[in-house]
């Protein structure tokens, strides 16, 4: 029951970023920048297949490491529990270890999927530019991949402690992290795969350990309640599909507030609109299809266009959004306080 | 059954409760009594494992059920789908719970969501689900908010049934009155510490007032205190 109760709610969770995409995006999008990116990449596949592939020795590796030191803050994982779960699950003996474990399951199967998809993608460049054999590109692909899912979770165990020990955990487990990466890459010796294999060892005792363990239910449900909630819900809030919790609201009710977020006002406002952000979508895959096909002059141009449209459509707004009513009344409201305050 | 708390509190090192110590008997209800933040619920807490920190010791059976004071539901389930996936983790009767359904005349809404229940249906739907437990033992946080005067009276004919059946149960509420005609003993927690303990005719004594109703103890309390 544990499990179907768990695969619900993933599905619900997979519903939820369904409907964000589909809010987000539409025929223009694949038009500009699905197609277009998808023919460049088939193209250079095959560039590259054949041999004729000598841009990828000009690619900026640094940006590339970059990337992918970036890459490492962002697979998250949490414990799929609820609120609810304190009441119908935490009477159940064994049932708050069945979901932790699955949810490690979870995690660590997505998180090493994608993980290893994304750096399939740079084989071209590990086999090219630094002129390593199949093998240790796959073997380089498969330790980051079994590392991260386990950095995700020392992160998300992290969460949970006070200031110091979380800060100073967050340092060496960051440093650690790219250490390990930046070695991967330019000088993967077999040492280092005998350390990354013991990291695997350590993690999963760690990670056996924490999910045979009832305790700390409050803090996981806090911890997973936020994470789920963090950027989907929060673009669906404002983008009114979810009801925003009160406390958005209230900005606008005090004047206290309501001054130190008005000068922000007028953005959020922007993007709250779908039809404008849809256009600014559009904006940015016509971009990038100016990119992918017009000479270096031209994309030049094609950036500097670009730009000087958000400008000018920023600025439109905040000037339609500083003539409303509501705003001038504020503004004079904060105006006169600010004077009062001077007498 | 008994619970020794040392201390215990939501961080490390700063005490809500501190030296508290009961027992729950098979077949009698125990009133868990004091005033709002007094510590009641943190001790409830405390005895399910969800406070953060938590000194002592706390010997419960493995059959509990828990009705807490604020409804907690899943959103996205209906009221059949919520007695679904209690009758998946527990062992129950479906006869019984149909009984349970009938009693809170809740038996028509069964496919609707409980997020769309008033705040006393929401209340039913947690007795149901604690109650069709069957539990060896129950902790009920404040029963009575939010019921109508019907559904009150079901409860207590309940609870004296559960009483009958072996079950230990803990009753944590303000209702004075009905406290003291359902309840075998008492737990006073005032300030995170026991104030009082014992039947009611020992908290009499103890306060100073033989003979005294619950009532007129912490009337008289109050304005000792004021």
């Amino acid at each position: 029951m544990i499990e179907t109760f768990l695969k619900q709610r993933i599905r619900r969770r997979h519903a939820e970023q369904r409907r964000f995409f589909q809010e987000i995006f539409d025929w223009t999008i694949l038009l500009y920048l699905v197609i277009p990116v998808g023919l460049f990449i088939i193209y250079e596949t095959v560039q590259i297949l054949n041999g004729q592939a000598d841009w990828v020795q000009t690619v900026p590796v640094a940006w590339i490491l970059l990337g992918w030191i970036l890459y490492g803050f962002l697979p998250a994982f949490y414990a799929w529990f609820e609120p609810a779960d304190r009441l119908f699950f935490k009477p159940v003996p064994g049932a708050i270890v069945r979901m932790k474990w699955y949810s490690v399951r979870y995690h660590f199967a997505r998180i090493f999927l994608l993980t290893a998809g994304l750096h399939l993608l740079c084989f071209p460049l590990h086999r090219l530019r630094f002129d390593q054999s199949s093998i240790t590109v796959l073997l380089i692909s498969l330790t980051l991949a079994l590392l991260q899912p386990f950095f995700s979770f020392w992160t998300y165990r992290l969460s949970g402690q006070r200031f110091l020990r979380k800060w100073s955990g967050h340092l060496v487990l960051a440093t650690g992290r790219i250490t390990l990466l930046l070695l991967l890459w330019l000088q993967p010796h077999p040492v280092l795969f005998v350390f990354a294999l013991c990291v695997v060892l350590f993690g999963s005792l760690h990670v056996r350990h924490w999910s045979r363990r009832e305790d700390g239910l409050t803090e996981d449900i806090l911890l997973s309640t936020k994470r789920q909630s963090s950027l989907s819900a929060t673009v669906l809030e404002l983008n009114g599909a979810l009801p925003k919790p009160s406390h958005r609201k209230r900005p606008f009710l005090h004047l206290r507030l309501f001054k130190q977020t008005h000068q922000q006002l007028p953005l959020i406002t922007y993007l709250r609109d779908p039809s404008k952000r849809r256009f600014l979508l559009q904006l940015f895959a016509a971009m990038n299809y100016g990119l992918l096909v017009l000479p270096w002059i031209g994309r030049g141009l094609v950036i500097a266009f670009v730009l000087f449209v958000l400008y000018q459509e920023v600025k439109q707004h905040a000037l339609w959004f500083r003539q409303q009513r509501f705003y001038r009344l504020v503004d004079s409201r904060i105006t006169a306080s600010a004077e009062n305050k001077v007498i | 059954m008994h619970v020794s708390i040392q201390q215990a509190g939501y961080d490390v090192g700063q005490p809500v409760l501190q030296e508290i110590s009961f027992s729950l008997h098979p077949g009698s209800i125990t009133g868990l009594i004091g005033t709002n933040g007094a510590g009641k619920s943190t001790t409830i807490q405390a005895m399910f494992g969800t406070l953060p920190w938590v000194e002592g010791k706390i010997d419960l059976p493995v059959s509990l059920a828990y009705i807490p004071e604020q409804p907690t539901y899943y959103e996205y389930l209906t009221l059949a789908e919520h007695l679904e996936l209690v009758a998946s983790l527990h062992e129950t009767d479906h006869a019984y719970t149909e009984r349970l359904l009938q009693t809170f005349e809740l038996h028509a809404v069964t496919g609707d969501y409980v997020s769309s229940f008033s705040k006393g249906m929401k209340q039913k739907v947690m007795l149901v689900c604690a109650l069709m437990q069957r539990a060896d033992c129950l902790i009920i946080d404040e029963p009575f908010v939010g019921l109508d005067a019907v559904a009150t009276i079901r409860l207590l004919h309940l609870l004296e049934l559960e009483r009958t059946r072996g079950v230990a149960i803990l009753l944590v509420t303000h209702v004075l009155d009905s406290a003291e005609r359902l309840c075998d003993d008492f737990v006073w927690i005032d300030q995170g510490r026991i104030k009082h303990q014992g039947t009611l005719a020992q908290i009499g004594e103890a306060s100073g007032q033989p003979g005294a109703r619950l009532f007129d103890i912490m009337e008289a309390m109050v304005l000792e205190h004021d």
